[in-house]
């Protein structure tokens, strides 16, 4: 053992020395607790998407609880589902980009909407979760597993659900507003603060949120030579902010405008086979949705109109690149639910995806229209244990590029739950997924490829859950084997000029477990969870010449991933350690190049005070606390050890 | 739940176990070739990724030796290779996008040092203590002293991206890959200074190289930007045009090469949209009045070339495929007759062969 990680080793040890002592004072207070217990990993439906609730009754659907995004207010998306959920979160760095990879799928696959609204960059097709704050998030879902019927283009792995509250309407002289004050520090000069606050009455409702944060990122790690050096370059400004406004017309009839706008400045650090780097990006988005929503006794009307103006600019200069790059999209629904007997329920909507990329130096915009019909319908039955949904889309893709290419889709899908015993729910979910080339896979210049067809296949899951309450002991287990074959897969191929090709055909398959065993005594609660996933995703065929790729696993796709939480909550206190496994992850398409794999630690501990009948928590989280030196990707290196301490009240 | 529910389970989990792939890769070999006679492939790497390598080939004892840089070094050697030279008992290893020439030795490929340069392209050789730098992005020719490994001066030239260069006589031919240029310019090594600029029929000149009969022959266009791929023939020391060629509009030539004899031209044609048009090796002697029609080795779909080498011993022809840069590049080796001999797997992009006779 070197010198290093045995102060590792003690560090850690009187960490936790120290957190226990913590938990021994605490058990030795005598204070009146009256807040509710909170929950620190739990799973169950809480999406506000009628598609999810009511007409995906197959699909594995988690919620993050309410502790947890508590715990992370004042970190973004991508820390989160990396430490929480067997979701690969392939991260360029602490504050670089991050994109999803659900179940082997691309970036590109794996859809990200909020409120209804896919928010992925249209021109690229992708998210970068790590510029998402939780602290603006009310709910966050994620579905397993495609459903293209439902969700539209794009959701081939799985989808990432960022939600709102549901407007809240009150009479006058109830506990009408609300304020909430969040602020932390951290290592590197990490800063951040936020705020959020709501107030309504009976046909109003307003709300407002915003984060901010300063960080310097200047973390040590080790050069290809073996030095230790402070990484250069690193600092992140960023700044987000959501307003919302609901009306309410007339009972279970609203509408609401909600506009969220942020930017990120960042200075991108070079990697590590770079001596300097003066690499910036500024990242700009307006996000603007109205909705409508209305109930009658048996049917619900919504309709809702969103833009997005997404803006990346770009400045390398070393190699003389200064880009800017702006699209826009358009995304329209309007939908009819309506409910037929205790039996059965029908769902009908029309999305409409408008999205245009103006060509810099030209009065020329690159355009993508997405014009569908879907429907859903369910059926219960033997009091509810039964319950199935057929669903199905037509759409119709119109490329405008230099010329009009249409292309037409139908996406049917199935899937079904049943309640065996109280204690063993059993589900089945067959959806045809598809993602149409983006606006930059078709037109890039240089390198678009405008032929390119649409990624499409079939995915299809089975699994059960377990759910039983033993005495003071909670078990959940829940597991899910998966398999989805796409083909006409899109890879960017080149040296200098990359250009997209549908090469491939790609079979994904695996299996998911999450395991949460509950031990509850007085006012303790313990807690133990394991989150796995195991996952193939081979290419099946391919149209390259003595392609090394065909039965290998795909890049940035590791076959093992798992997270474990041991945790327990006392009165006002809880404390949870968390630990990641990443397995390897090939760098290339034949497996002949590898990162190896990595483990963080990483502790949590959250103490909650009421004062005048306000909520005040404390939070700390020591991130990566065994000093593991790794990359998500390859060259860029990950920080060590780090802090975080942050300070949330409700004032009002 | 029930005792054979429980058994069918464990049952089932053991399935699943045993049927799980096992995640850690095989490890890579680790011999290493002779000093003398080998062919190095030049792999580029994956943009961005940092995964450049050095590979190489004994044709004499038929075997095919990988990463020679990182099993010597124990690190890798950076982000996109792009060329090598040997001068004196040193191999100048130009990695582009890491800013800098690996210095290493040519008998164990230990790095000597590192000279930092930005976007280094290619070395010209002009004696033991001097040669030229190439870099993009840059209208500065570096000039360096390969036995202190320092750069001893630049030279300014009128365009940017001083790329491709030769020797004629006693002066540097500097193509400057810049699509406003059309120009070449001949520099005296003695006194590095420019003493000529040299007019050729197209844009963006890329690649120079001298004919048997002393001609310069200078590979322009950038197909990419727009500007279409020519090839001129001038007589270097008057800087008067004796033919010129035009490709079509869509070939992004790449690569040239002469053969032994310096009287038969090959280049790539790489078309990387997929398609087999304008894609594959081609060949042309000095005197042909036009173009070659076809391709002597096509290319087949979502395939193209990227390096291209004529071994002056055997005068086999030896063929890079990269595959799209996402995997392990191939290298064919062919007959002057287009007969396949011999294909292995190598780096990440193989770009460029350098025969070190």
């Amino acid at each position: 053992m070197n010198l290093e990680r045995y102060i590792t080793s003690i560090r850690a040890l009187l960490l936790i020395m120290v957190l226990f002592s913590f938990a021994g004072n605490t058990i030795a207070q005598t204070s009146n607790d009256t807040l509710n217990e909170v929950k620190v990993h739990g799973k169950h439906k809480t999406s506000n998407d009628t598609k999810i609730n009511e007409f995906s009754p197959g699909q594995k659907v988690i919620s993050i609880d309410s502790a947890t995004l508590q715990q992370y207010q004042l970190q973004n998306i991508a820390n989160l589902l990396s430490q929480q959920e067997p979701v690969f979160v392939k991260s360029y760095g602490m504050n670089g980009l991050a994109t999803l990879n659900f179940r082997g799928s691309s970036a590109a696959q794996s859809q990200v909407m909020w409120n209804g609204i896919p928010i992925q960059n249209a021109a690229l097709g992708i998210a970068d979760v790590s510029s998402l704050p939780v602290m603006l998030m009310n709910k966050v879902n994620i579905v397993y597993g495609g459903s293209s019927a439902l969700l539209g283009s794009g959701n081939v792995g799985g989808a990432l659900l960022l939600e709102d509250d549901t407007p809240v309407f009150r009479n006058a002289g109830n506990d009408n507003t609300h304020l909430s004050l969040s602020i932390g520090g951290g290592s590197f000069s990490q800063y951040m603060g936020g705020f959020k606050a709501s107030t309504c009455d009976s046909r109003w409702y307003f709300s407002a949120s915003g984060f901010g944060q300063f960080g310097a990122d200047n973390f040590n790690y080790t050069t290809l030579q073996g030095t230790h050096m402070l990484m250069p370059h690193d600092t992140i400004h960023g700044a987000s902010g959501i307003l919302r406004a609901a009306y309410k017309i007339a009972d279970k009839n609203t509408i609401s405008l909600s506009a969220w706008y942020q930017q990120n400045d960042r200075d991108i650090p070079p990697a590590l086979f770079e001596t300097y780097s003066d690499k910036i990006e500024t990242d700009r988005s307006l996000r603007l949705v109205l909705d409508w929503n209305k109930q009658t006794t048996s049917s619900t009307w919504y309709a809702r109109s969103s833009f997005i103006r997404d803006e990346v600019t770009y400045s390398y200069e070393a190699v003389q690149l200064h880009t800017d790059d702006i699209v826009y999209q358009y995304y329209q629904e309007a939908g009819w639910k309506k409910q037929f007997d205790q039996y059965g329920q029908l769902l009908l909507f029309i999305p409409v995806q408008i999205a245009w990329l103006p060509l810099p130096d030209s009065n020329k915009a690159m355009q993508q229209d997405k014009i569908a019909l879907a429907g859903a319908y369910d059926y219960k039955q033997f009091n509810n244990r039964l319950d199935v949904a057929a669903n199905a889309r037509v759409e119709q893709i119109i490329g405008q590029g230099d010329s009009v290419q249409r292309r037409n889709v139908f996406l049917p899908g199935v899937d079904a739950s049943f309640i065996i015993f109280n204690w063993l729910t059993v589900r089945a979910n067959a959806q045809r997924s598809y993602r149409a080339p983006t606006l930059n896979e078709l037109y890039f210049n240089p390198g678009g490829n405008a032929s390119l067809r649409p990624e499409q296949g079939w995915s299809e899951d089975a699994g059960y859950t377990v759910k039983a309450k033993i005495g003071n002991f909670a078990l959940y287990h829940d597991l899910s084997v998966f398999s989805r074959d796409i083909h006409d897969w899109i890879l960017w191929l080149g040296g200098a000029i990359w250009t997209p090709h549908n090469i491939a055909e790609v079979h994904s398959r695996g299996v998911e477990t999450a395991n949460d065993l509950t031990y509850s005594i007085g006012k303790w609660k313990l807690h133990f969870g394991v989150n796995t996933a195991y996952v193939l995703a081979t290419t099946v065929s391919s149209y390259i010449y003595n392609d090394g790729s065909v039965g290998k696993q795909i890049p940035y796709t590791p076959r093992y991933n798992g997270q474990m939480n041991i945790s327990f909550n006392y009165r006002r206190f809880s404390f949870n350690y968390n630990h990641t496994y990443t397995g390897y992850r090939f760098t290339t398409t034949d497996e002949s190049s590898y990162l190896q794999p990595y483990q963080t630690g990483n502790v949590q501990l959250m103490y909650t005070l009421s004062v005048h009948r306000r909520k005040w928590q404390f939070t700390a989280q020591c991130n990566n606390i065994w000093n593991e030196q790794y990359q998500v990707v390859a060259s860029r290196p990950m920080p060590g050890t780090n802090w975080l301490a942050a300070f949330n009240a409700d004032l009002f | 739940m029930g005792g054979k529910g429980y058994k069918t389970l464990i049952v089932a989990l053991c399935c699943l176990t045993a049927s799980c792939k096992k995640d850690k890769p095989d490890a890579a070999t680790n011999s290493v070739p002779g000093a003398t006679g080998n062919v190095y492939i030049v792999c580029e790497g994956n943009f961005g990724n940092g995964d450049a390598t050095l590979y190489a080939f004994s044709p004499a004892t038929d075997s095919i030796y990988g990463d020679l840089y990182a099993i010597a070094n124990g690190q890798p050697l950076g982000d996109v290779f792009q060329s090598m030279q040997r001068i004196g008992d040193k191999l100048f290893l130009c990695v582009n996008n890491s800013d800098k020439i690996a210095v290493v030795n040519a008998t164990n490929w230990n790095l000597a040092g590192v000279i930092s340069i930005p976007k280094p392209r290619y070395i010209l050789s002009i004696s033991a203590t001097k040669a030229y730098v190439s870099s993009l992005y840059d209208n500065k020719l570096y000039v360096i002293n390969p036995q202190t490994l320092t750069v001893t001066d630049t030279i300014t030239l009128p365009n940017q991206n001083p790329e491709g260069m030769c020797l004629y006589n006693n002066t540097a031919i500097i193509c400057t890959w810049d699509t406003a240029g059309n120009s070449v310019y001949k520099i005296d090594i003695t006194s590095d200074k420019l003493i000529q600029t040299i007019k050729v029929a197209g844009y963006a000149p890329q690649e120079a190289l001298i004919d048997k009969e002393q001609m310069l022959w200078v590979l322009a266009g950038e197909q990419y930007a727009g500007k279409t791929a020519t090839w001129t023939r001038i007589d270097p020391s008057t800087g008067e045009i004796l033919m010129s060629y035009t490709f079509p509009a869509d070939a992004n030539t790449v690569r040239p090469v002469f053969n032994k004899t310096k009287d038969t031209l090959y280049f790539i044609e790489a078309n990387q949209n997929g398609g087999t048009a304008d894609n594959g090796i081609y060949r042309m002697g000095i005197h042909d009045a036009a173009l070659p029609a076809q391709a002597f080795i096509a290319a087949k779909q979502y395939q193209y070339f990227w390096a291209l080498g004529v071994d002056h011993v055997s005068n086999d022809i030896y063929v890079g495929d990269p595959k799209g840069f996402i995997q392990k590049g191939s290298v064919y080796i062919y007959r002057p007759d287009a007969t396949l001999v011999r294909s292995f797997n190598v780096g990440l992009g193989p770009g460029h062969f350098y025969f070190d006779e």
